[in-house]
């Protein structure tokens, strides 16, 4: 199941293989690709990082810069 | 990224890079993933980076590889973060090393492709003594997050 934060984000990528944007990286979709999301390291991780995020907090001027950009994009609709 | 790099393939919901480091110690498969996560009511991504251990079959983040090939690869987990967030330019991006030696080669990724991160991404860096603040470069920081500009 998809995270409701990788619904309806972005138009899909037309192209299955595309150069990284401001990069020499060349990037290939591949729906194949085994997922990861259930590896202990992984999980573990996220775990960790919300301890310290619920301890020390987001970056306020990242927060507001993300909040007036939701703003806007919402008023664009 | 000017940096030489490796080409990497992604899923299609653009939540796990994969790329093969290639060196003398051969070819190891280097796998990122974006986690989401929410603190305090805020979904961000934490981002996670090991080497797959095919023995285990598992991610081992403690690993040192040794592939004589470090910049390399920091520049292609650099362009990994650039490609997410050009993906979900709204997501918050959270990086933390599983040891202080691999927060410090995080650090390492950013400032050696500063150039074009800093075009694209907004960085913050986690210290005790100031706790989060734009990132300065020669400074270390115990943890950073980035947003896309």
């Amino acid at each position: 199941m998809k995270h409701k934060s990788e619904v309806n984000m972005l138009p899909k990528r037309k192209n299955k293989k595309y150069k990284v944007t401001g990069t020499n990286v060349w990037c290939t979709i591949n729906p194949d690709m085994p997922s990861h999301a259930n590896d202990p390291f992984f999980i573990k991780k996220a775990q960790e990082s919300k301890e310290f995020l619920e301890k020390v907090g987001f970056p306020e001027e990242l927060l507001k810069i993300r909040e007036e950009r939701l703003k806007k994009n919402s008023n664009q609709k | 990224m000017n940096a030489e790099s490796y080409n990497i393939e992604t899923t299609d919901n653009f939540l796990e890079y994969a790329f093969y480091s290639e060196g003398p110690k051969g070819r190891i498969k280097k796998v990122i993933r974006f986690t989401p996560q929410n603190a305090y009511g805020t979904t961000y991504f934490n981002v996670g980076f090991g080497d797959w251990d095919y023995e285990e079959n598992n991610i081992d983040d403690l690993v040192i590889t040794n592939n004589y090939d470090r910049d390399k690869v920091l520049a292609t987990v650099a362009a990994t973060v650039l490609d997410f967030t050009e993906y979900f330019p709204n997501a918050l991006v959270y990086a933390k090393g599983s040891t202080p030696a691999r927060t410090r080669l995080y650090q390492i990724g950013i400032v050696s492709n500063w150039m074009e991160i800093n075009q694209l991404l907004h960085v913050f860096g986690f210290t005790e003594k100031n706790g989060w603040e734009r990132f300065v470069k020669n400074f270390n920081y115990e943890a950073f997050m980035v947003f896309r500009k």
